[in-house]
């Protein structure tokens, strides 16, 4: 028997009993369908986190010292040569192409202060024209500019809540301190922009101004914390970073520094990805499994109920595995309908709700946050690729392991029973 | 064996056991059946002629004894074999539910082949002429439940003779119908023996079936009682 009969015959019998048949391909298409879009919005929401972890952080990909993280009382630098040579590598075509922007900061803590009151802040020195377009306080600006204008006095940008805090505003002054080797450094500052994330954390505690100003204050000249590297999206994350260590293992001598991924970097945010993927994975294999149940139960009663067409078959000469292969083309086109319009309809909300996006804020608690990355209320659903792939093969092996055993069943009628009047 | 024996079997036994009785559904029978033959086996209900064509058809094997069809011990063969065999050398008609239910009339006959790989110009072309043959032209397309009973058992000779086999068995293929189409059911499966030089062995419980058949074997409790 061919494989396109055994097809024939399964399409055919299927329609047998629709009502029954349609059923359980409803189901299946329900749970592809919650499978879809609840991978969706979980990626899409955890691409989110990871962007605004990432922009708003050291980047997809952070090139600092090899160092940096061993020590955590002693502040360590790229050398101004080292910084360099660690940039010209990124200008390799092949790199280029992927990333969208690199970024070079100089960190340091200090205490901010205004005639009212003062602050313990995380100070980031910046190049203004490297942060725009890619990281989030440029974005962020609501009075002011971004590092813009200079004056006399270097220019800074805080945070609203830090402006509140301080009781200052657009052209007020302020004063930080910094330690620079074993002495105390002040150095005025004039706020030229005020930025507002929404992240409390970010708003209060994170004071960015240009870099030679901060270099200049620490007495660190041409001294850089890291390089963030920043990307299109997360997904050539770990692509793009082995290349950037690569290159940098074969172009250093000595001390390289170290290349680390977003999820080296922020730890808690990846591991909380990891985490809720977990749940979802959990509760849709859970919730497919109950369906490749009801697939199970369906070909089952077609099969039990259809012993004496078996025995026929069998007593007219078709093999047990013709009989095995019949029964597993029925499930697997009862699987492959159901497959089919839950991946349409799972398919067209995730589009939707992509360029819409789905509104949370009703369902979430007030600036929600994990590992101090806010999480968006509006959610764009979004699939990582190999998604759609990965459903299938799974829903392929679900649809197969429930068709094993009625096949079997029907495999191991007898072709007597044929002649029981 | 002699080319012109269709079957052959030596002292056959098939035993059923139920609960702590054992019955000798086939109790040592020899017999043997020439081809072109248009035998009956009769006897009354439990006297084993079903089990017996089950044993000749190799849908079922024996405790004792050997059998062979068309010159092949089939009492040798393992269960893939038997297949091949039932699929080549042996048509079956049964008392009902001869048809698959989602096959059309012309693709139920045609089924057998399909299993042989014959290729579907050739199929359609032998199935045709059977239907013309057997008065089942213009039912082609018909699923079984739109059949009448004496048609449906039409399109089970139809699948049994379309692959020409060394042997057709019958097991009471007249039983659900009424006399009249019984008769002409008869009809169509003399015709083909008389016409092809088809072997049929079919049993009965009918008189007038019997008066039908050029040899009549008579069961009781297993045995032959009368063959002549
Ligand atoms: N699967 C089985 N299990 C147990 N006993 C069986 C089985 N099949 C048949 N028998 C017994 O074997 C004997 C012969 O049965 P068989 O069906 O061959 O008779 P039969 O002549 O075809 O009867 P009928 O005219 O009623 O069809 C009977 O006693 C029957 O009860
Ligand atoms: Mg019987």
């Amino acid at each position: 028997m061919s494989l396109a009969m055994a097809f024939r015959l399964g399409w055919r019998n299927l329609w047998r009993h629709p009502r029954r048949t349609l059923l359980t391909a409803l189901a299946f298409s329900l749970g592809v369908f919650l499978l879809i879009i609840s991978l969706g919005l979980g990626d899409g929401m955890h691409e989110k986190m990871i962007e605004t972890g990432v922009r708003v952080g050291s980047g997809h990909v952070v090139i600092e010292p090899a160092d940096a993280r061993s020590t955590v009382d002693e502040l360590h630098y790229l050398s101004a040569d080292t910084a360099a040579a660690a940039e010209r590598l990124l200008h390799q075509a092949d790199l280029r192409e992927m990333v969208r922007g690199v970024a070079p900061r100089l960190l340091a803590s200090g205490l901010l202060s205004s005639a009212n009151n003062s602050t313990g802040v995380q100070v980031v020195g910046a190049v203004p024209d490297r942060e725009r377009g890619v990281t989030l306080l440029p974005e962020k600006i609501v009075e002011g500019t971004f590092l813009e204008e200079t004056g006399r006095t270097p220019s800074t940008v805080i945070g609203s809540a830090l402006a509140n805090k301080l009781g200052v505003g657009l052209g007020s002054k302020v004063v930080l301190m910094t330690q620079a080797g074993s002495e105390i450094q002040s150095q005025l500052l004039r706020v030229r922009g005020i930025f507002s994330t929404g992240m409390e954390d970010v708003d209060l505690r994170l004071v960015s101004m240009r870099i030679e100003d901060l270099q200049l204050a620490i007495q660190r000249d041409g001294a850089v914390s890291h390089l963030a590297i920043f990307l299109d999206g997360s997904e050539r994350t770990e692509e793009v970073r082995r290349l950037v260590a690569q290159r940098i293992e074969r172009g250093f001598d000595g001390d390289p520094p170290s290349v680390l991924s977003w999820q080296e970097a922020m730890p808690e945010l990846a591991q909380f990805i990891v985490i809720d993927d977990a749940g979802n994975y959990l509760f849709n294999g859970v919730l497919l499994f109950m369906v490749a149940l009801g697939v199970l139960n369906t070909i089952l009663m077609a099969v039990l109920e259809r012993r004496r067409e078996f025995s026929l078959l069998l007593a007219i000469g078709m093999r047990p595995f013709e009989i095995a292969a019949m029964v597993m083309a029925e499930s697997f086109l009862l699987t492959g309908v159901g497959t089919i319009v839950g991946l349409v309809l799972g398919w067209s909300l995730h589009a939707y709700w992509a360029i819409h996006g789905l509104d949370f804020s009703g369902a979430m608690d007030q600036g929600l946050s994990v590992a101090g990355v806010s999480v968006d209320p509006i959610v764009y659903s979004y699939l990582y690729p190999g998604r759609i792939r990965w459903t299938l093969i799974f829903v392929a092996i679900l649809g197969f392991a429930a068709s094993l055993y009625p096949a079997v069943r029907a495999a191991r009628t007898a072709p007597s029973e044929a002649t029981q009047g | 064996m002699p080319d012109e024996l269709a079957v052959r079997t030596e002292s056959i036994r098939k035993i059923y056991q139920s609960g702590d009785q054992s019955v000798a559904a086939v109790d040592g029978i020899s017999f043997e059946v020439h081809k072109g033959e248009f035998s009956a086996i009769a006897g009354p209900s439990g006297s084993g002629k079903t089990t017996l064509l089950n044993l000749i058809g190799a849908l079922d094997e024996v405790d004792e004894g050997r059998i062979w069809v068309d010159g092949t011990e089939i009492t040798a063969l393992g269960r893939g074999e038997r297949a091949d065999l039932r699929k080549h050398k042996i048509g079956f008609i049964f008392q009902s539910y001869n048809l698959i239910e989602v096959l059309s009339a012309l693709e139920n006959a045609e089924f057998i082949l399909l299993l042989q790989g014959v290729d579907p110009a050739e199929r359609q072309r032998r199935v045709r002429a059977i239907f013309e043959r057997i008065g089942l032209d213009g039912l082609e397309d018909r699923r079984p439940h739109q059949l009448s009973g004496g048609q449906q058992q039409r399109v089970a000779i139809a699948r049994a003779i379309a692959t020409q086999p060394a042997l057709i068995l019958a097991d009471e293929p007249t039983a659900n119908l009424d006399s009249a189409t019984g008769a002409a059911l008869l009809d169509v499966m003399e015709e083909l023996n008389r016409d092809l030089g088809t072997t049929f062995i079919f049993s009965t419980h009918d008189p007038r079936v019997m008066e039908r058949a050029t040899r009549l074997i008579r069961l009781v409790d297993g045995r032959i009682v009368e063959d002549h």
